[in-house]
């Protein structure tokens, strides 16, 4: 019972050797694995890539989806730790690097290849026409699809994403130096806008980079899934960076147990969001039964991919979360939601991977089937370590640079107050 | 010995920063409550009231299930066990198609069952005559309703409600509803 409540705290971050090193560590297996994979064909190598990089694109877009989202709805309860989010989207310049590497697999050509096995991860770049329906089809999606236009869009996705963090974090700098509210109301404007150009913006990169691995197939469901497995993870990602501050002597009553309930709420009705819209793609498609659409699910429903796609992938996304955060005095424990957001980051993985690592192609009787079983290929979480351990880097880098408590924000005392 | 009924000793407050030390004082003080009204939820005052956690939860997840089992159960009898549909080439049991009325029926049955249970937990049904300590605890007003028995101490329980600024301490052997003249009185005495 204190309504004053006594800040005891480091005002500022100093990232922290052993966690240091940890992430330069987690960096050199992705680059070791990444090295290796090309042992597999480029067409794994950069299968993989896609998978990391896309997955860690997610980390900066949900820190801007989380300050938009407060700064919409008068969101008071996240001031205090809204330096974390701030400092996950610096990453987006690092972000466009890591796509740019999975942009050098367009210099990979099918020319010469006589087998089944296409070497390139997107069969619509370098396209030869071979006068079946499957070229036919994706000629006419060359109007989108064609390697200029893509590499136009990346700098476009980037560039807004990019410039909007800056214009956000600056105004919440600015704050800090004079105090003054106007800074809030400017980057509420700039969230009002935000929020519609991450919808577009989301939804095309997300069809760029994942969906056209499968050119030919059709979901008008797939950015929104991708969202809510970005929220989701992005969610767990912010849990488990907020307890890695507490355990080394931040946060420490800046943050406390309703803090961590709201953020329990947030991953609880993420991944039901997520688990919502997984299912409603798969449902609607396997009762409409049309080809150009069943064709994902049938490389995934009658091979061993099954237990991946059916099995463990709502069991990590959904199951896992839901049962560990239903109780309400789970979403206070720090353990069971530090739980069920590794099983998050997890899910998020899995998911990924049982959408581009199985490539199918058309066996003789013109139906799909996978290049790659599960056990072929799952460890390309390697490199998902890889490229993580490098946005904790960048992450934790740009914490530094910046006062850990923004006192100035008018919703800093309601969120450190925060009483559920 | 049986306590004195309808005997409460009231304590009105006007800022929620005085009425949640002075409930946990009241707490501490091992006085009974009747309850705690306030305008709107103030956050933190059930734990300083000593309650525990509601048990509304339960009501819902177990209706929640019973949504479940009742969608599942009842579509399987009707398109599988009882006489097999085929439905569009289907299996006559289509797991994936009932999941979205699975889905509907464990929300509705679980959130109308959550509206019933937290009437029945509150004892509000149509019809009842509200019992209002205090005419402006709908509006501005914060008051403590403390149960008079034979343990009451009122001076000690004064002396709480003194030192946390409260606005008007009275003990009332009936509520406001039961005395319209009482209700003025308090209004023009509370309107300052």
């Amino acid at each position: 019972m204190s309504h004053e409540v006594h800040l005891d705290e480091p005002e500022t971050f100093t990232f922290p050797a052993l966690v240091k090193m940890g992430s330069i560590a987690a960096m050199l297996v992705g680059a070791v694995t990444f090295g290796l994979s090309f042992l597999g064909g480029t067409n794994l190598a950069f299968g993989g890539w896609a998978i990391a990089s896309w997955y860690v694109v997610g980390f900066p877009l949900f820190g801007m989806f989380l300050l938009a989202i407060n700064h919409l709805s008068s969101g008071g309860w996240a001031a205090t730790m809204k330096r974390v989010p701030e400092a996950m989207t610096q990453y987006f310049p690092v972000g466009l690097l890591t796509i740019g590497v999975l942009c050098l697999s367009f210099l990979i050509t099918d020319e010469g290849n006589h087998s089944e096995v296409s070497r390139q991860l997107y069969s619509w770049a370098n396209f030869v026409n071979h006068g079946d329906e499957h070229s036919e089809l994706i000629e006419k999606k060359e109007l989108w699809l064609n390697i200029p236009f893509f590499l136009g869009r990346t700098l476009l996705y980037f560039g807004i994403w990019a410039g909007f963090a800056w214009a956000m974090v600056r105004q919440s700098r600015k704050q800090d130096v004079d105090g003054d509210y106007k800074h809030t109301f400017a980057a509420r404007k700039l969230s009002a806008v935000f929020a519609i150009l991450f919808g577009l913006t989301v939804t095309f990169a997300s069809i760029d980079y994942i969906k056209s691995v499968e050119p030919t197939w059709f979901s008008t469901m797939f950015g929104v899934y991708q969202f809510g497995g970005i929220v989701q993870s992005g969610f767990a990602m912010l849990i488990l960076l907020i307890l890695l501050l507490r355990r080394t002597g931040y946060l420490r009553t800046a943050v406390n147990t309703s803090h961590f309930h709201t953020l329990g709420i947030w991953l609880f009705a993420a991944a039901t969001f997520w688990a919502y819209i997984w299912f409603c793609q798969f449902m609607l498609i396997w009762y409409t039964n049309i080809p150009e659409e069943t064709q994902h699910f049938f490389a995934r429903w009658n091979t061993p991919w099954f237990w991946i796609t059916f099995g463990l992938n709502p069991l990590l996304n959904w199951v896992i979360p839901f049962l560990a955060l239903l109780p309400r005095p789970n979403k206070r424990n720090t353990k069971v939601l530090a739980i069920a957001a590794v099983s998050s980051l997890l899910g998020r993985f899995v998911d990924l991977w049982q959408f581009v690592t199985p490539q199918p192609h058309h066996d003789a009787n013109g139906l799909p089937e996978p290049n790659w079983m599960p056990w072929e290929t799952f460890w390309l979480i390697g490199i998902v370590v890889g490229v993580i351990g490098l946005f904790l880097f960048v992450t934790l880098r740009a914490l530094e640079k910046a006062p850990l408590l923004a006192k100035n924000d008018p919703f800093f005392d309601e969120a450190l107050h925060a009483d559920i | 010995m049986p306590k004195e009924k309808n005997k409460f000793f009231l304590g009105v407050f006007t800022d929620e920063d005085d009425v949640k030390p002075a409930t946990q004082a009241c707490a501490d003080a091992d006085f009974t409550f009747h309850d705690v009204f306030a305008p709107y939820e103030v956050h933190g005052l059930d734990r300083a009231m000593g309650l525990s956690q509601s048990k509304i939860t339960w009501v819902t997840f177990l209706c929640g299930l019973m949504g479940t089992t009742i969608a599942l159960g009842g579509m399987s009898y009707v398109s599988w066990w009882d006489w097999p549909l085929n439905i569009g080439g289907k299996s006559p049991f289509p797991l994936p198609a009932f999941i979205p009325v699975t889905f509907e029926l464990t929300v509705l049955i679980g959130g109308v069952c959550t509206m019933m249970g937290l009437f029945a937990l509150c004892r509000i049904f149509p019809g009842k005559k509200a019992r209002l300590f205090h005419p402006r605890v709908t509006d501005d007003r914060f008051v403590i309703v403390i149960e008079v028995d034979e343990d009451f101490d009122e001076a000690k329980c004064r002396e709480i409600f003194t030192r946390h600024n409260a606005e008007e301490m009275k003990l009332v052997d009936h509520d406001y509803a039961a005395d319209p003249a009482d209700a003025e009185a308090s209004v023009e005495g509370g309107a300052a």
